[in-house]
């Protein structure tokens, strides 16, 4: 053989791009894992500068963890779905005592994990969410001072994504199987970490911290929805009065085999 | 040997014959040194035409201009594809935009290889291979990005395959370089998979870097480089950076670090580690006379010395005082580099 490192780059390539491209096609073939009919307010699209002619949708989800919740700190031990039941199943290593002097380091070293992630759409968990942060919105930094405590429900009910994260799981089959709703409940891939809280009684919790798919690119002829001008401000405040804003657009998340997501379609509402 | 040491030599060679016979210490007679003259022509005439080797200094200058020119443009090229792609990409169906990424390292391979059948000193083939290695990783990271793919390491692991093929099919250093960090990046990223953490954090536990940098480090011993001589001094360089880097790291923040011990003191272990093992690389360098492993030790053992300087001094010292002591810090390094330069000639 006379150029063998040529012959060796070449094939590595072909089989690289041959093997990407397979994994593509086995996840976008058959049916969906699920098809979720989403909107502006869970699939958000930010514009894109001069220079980038991609369409991008970044996927917004409520986490259930402490630390994004308004009332700062949590006296009481977390009481989530995210236990240390539930970072025993997902393969943390919560051996070590969180009262131990060596703890904090322990856990602190401790490295995220790859797992699957259930996320609700518009159910149960979006209300219930809803529900427990309502005692502490009159401390959401977000809002204008002077809103009143229903002026900020009304803009959280109105323009907040309905995708919660409501469990997760080694095992994405038997978390399908526990959430069978295709139609309402996603199964993503994301990452997880332990937290040892710092409190009068340290205790362990898991949190999921992003989801591996949250860009989510709108291929062409879909992205011409987003052509032009593009601008949404989901509420405003006069000073005494909120005015929401419907969400521009509506579309269809697939989630395939390989849980990986795409739009299936896009399509702007009528405002 | 390279046939541009041999052109080096055989000029050198010549300029200290004519500064021999100036000083009457060598006299050749007159068809002696015709006969050699017209040796030394034909043999850099040869080479010239053989290599395309510099035989003046001027050459020389110029050539060394060229390879910044072949390096920066490539750079530059680089820049350029990916912009391109973020520029246009969007408005393009998505078969085309499939077929331009997967096509378009193939066409700049085999441009590289058809611009090293027609040049000896591999200017634009450097410059390609470049581009290509870029188009490359552009292509698996982009169509990842446009499928939503989860990332995978094993990205880093094809392009070092791919970085190091190309380099050593066409013998260029800087895309050996681009092809090992690529692999050091995928090993440490694949030991973080096999426990079950995800790959990225492998910044989380430097000393896997460190492990990665060793092998590093050890493997051209292990391996026989007679065509590509140049080669196992960017495998050693890249194998201290991978050692010396998390070091410095540890020895500022030590609750990253695998040591049974209490923080501060693991810190304070990197800090005289760091200094001890730089120190020992100039040494291990002088004596295997590799000069890229004594400047990077050099360099990394400056860095633990100022560094320990200044977190030591630099708050209670008067600030005219703390200068002059890294000045005579300084001389005293000179000194100690100017006994080593003259150990190094001795073994030369």
């Amino acid at each position: 053989m006379k150029r063998p490192w040529l012959l060796a780059a070449v094939v590595v390539l072909v089989i690289s791009n041959a093997w990407v491209l397979t994994q593509i096609a086995i996840n976008r073939s058959g049916t969906p894992d699920s098809q979720i009919q989403m909107t502006a307010r869970e699939a958000v699209y930010y514009g894109s500068g001069r220079e980038d002619s991609s369409v991008t949708l970044r996927l917004r989800w409520q986490n259930p963890a402490p630390q994004y919740r308004y009332v700062p700190p949590i006296a009481e031990p977390f009481t989530s779905w995210f236990d240390l039941a539930k970072l025993k199943e997902t393969g943390f290593d919560v051996s070590l005592a969180p009262e131990s002097p060596a703890a904090s380091r322990y856990y602190q070293n401790q490295r995220s994990r790859e797992i699957f992630v259930a996320l609700e759409y518009d159910g149960p968990a979006w209300q219930n969410w809803l529900n427990r942060g309502e005692p502490g919105v009159a401390f959401a930094p977000q809002f204008d001072s002077r809103m009143t405590p229903e002026q900020r429900m009304q803009v959280r009910r109105e323009t907040e994504s309905r995708l919660v994260a409501v469990d997760a799981g080694v095992d994405a089959a038997a978390l399908r199987q526990k959430y069978p709703d295709r139609a309402h409940a996603a199964i993503l891939r994301g990452l997880a970490r332990v937290v040892r809280e710092e409190s009068p009684n340290p205790y362990l919790r898991g949190a999921i911290t992003s989801i591996l798919t949250e860009s989510i690119n709108v291929p062409q002829p879909l992205s011409r929805v987003f052509d032009g001008q593009f601008s949404y401000v989901p509420w405003t405040y006069s000073g005494e009065q909120i005015k929401t804003q419907p969400p521009p657009y509506s579309l269809t998340l697939a989630i395939g085999s390989r849980f990986e997501p795409w739009v299936a379609s896009v399509a702007r509402t009528s405002q | 040997m390279q046939p541009q040491q041999r052109a080096d030599r055989l000029r050198i060679f010549r300029q200290e014959l004519d500064e021999l016979e100036r000083e009457n210490a060598l006299q050749l007679s007159p068809e002696q040194r015709a006969r050699l003259d017209a040796h030394i022509d034909q043999t850099l005439k040869t080479l010239t035409a053989q290599y395309d080797v510099d035989t003046t200094d001027s050459q020389r200058q110029i050539s060394l201009g060229m390879k910044i020119a072949s390096a920066l443009g490539g750079l530059a090229l680089c820049a350029a594809v990916v912009l391109f792609f973020a520029r246009y990409m969007g408005y393009w169906p998505t078969p085309l935009q499939v077929a331009v990424l997967v096509l378009l390292p193939l066409v700049l391979t085999a441009s590289a290889e058809w611009a090293a059948r027609r040049e000896t000193t591999l200017y634009y083939t450097s410059l390609l291979s470049i581009v290509t290695f870029a188009a490359f990783v552009a292509n698996l990271a982009i169509l990842g990005a446009l499928f939503n793919l989860v990332q995978t390491p094993n990205a880093l692991a094809v392009w070092g395959m791919f970085g190091i093929a190309m380099a050593y099919h066409f013998g260029l250093r800087l895309v050996l370089a681009a092809g090992l960090i690529s692999f050091l990046g995928w090993v440490t990223a694949a030991t973080n998979v096999w426990r079950g953490w995800w790959w990225i954090e492998f910044d989380r536990r430097p000393e896997e870097v460190m492990l990665a940098g060793l092998v590093l480090v050890i493997l051209p011993s292990l391996m026989r480089h007679t065509k590509r001589t140049a080669f196992p001094a960017v495998y050693r360089l890249l194998g201290m950076f991978a050692i010396f880097v998390p070091m410095l790291f540890l020895s500022a923040q030590g609750s990253t670090s695998y040591l049974p011990m209490d923080a501060r003191n693991i810190e304070r272990f990197y800090q005289v580690f760091g200094a001890v093992t730089s120190a020992c690389a100039i040494w291990i360098g002088v004596r295997k006379n590799w000069n890229g492993v004594v400047n990077t030790g050099t360099a990394f053992f400056a860095i633990f010395l100022f560094v320990r300087l200044i977190d030591w001094w630099w708050d209670w010292m008067p600030k005219y005082l703390f200068f002059l002591l890294i000045g005579l810090v300084a001389i005293a390094m000179v000194a100690v580099f100017k006994r080593l330069r003259g150990r190094m000639r001795i073994a030369t």
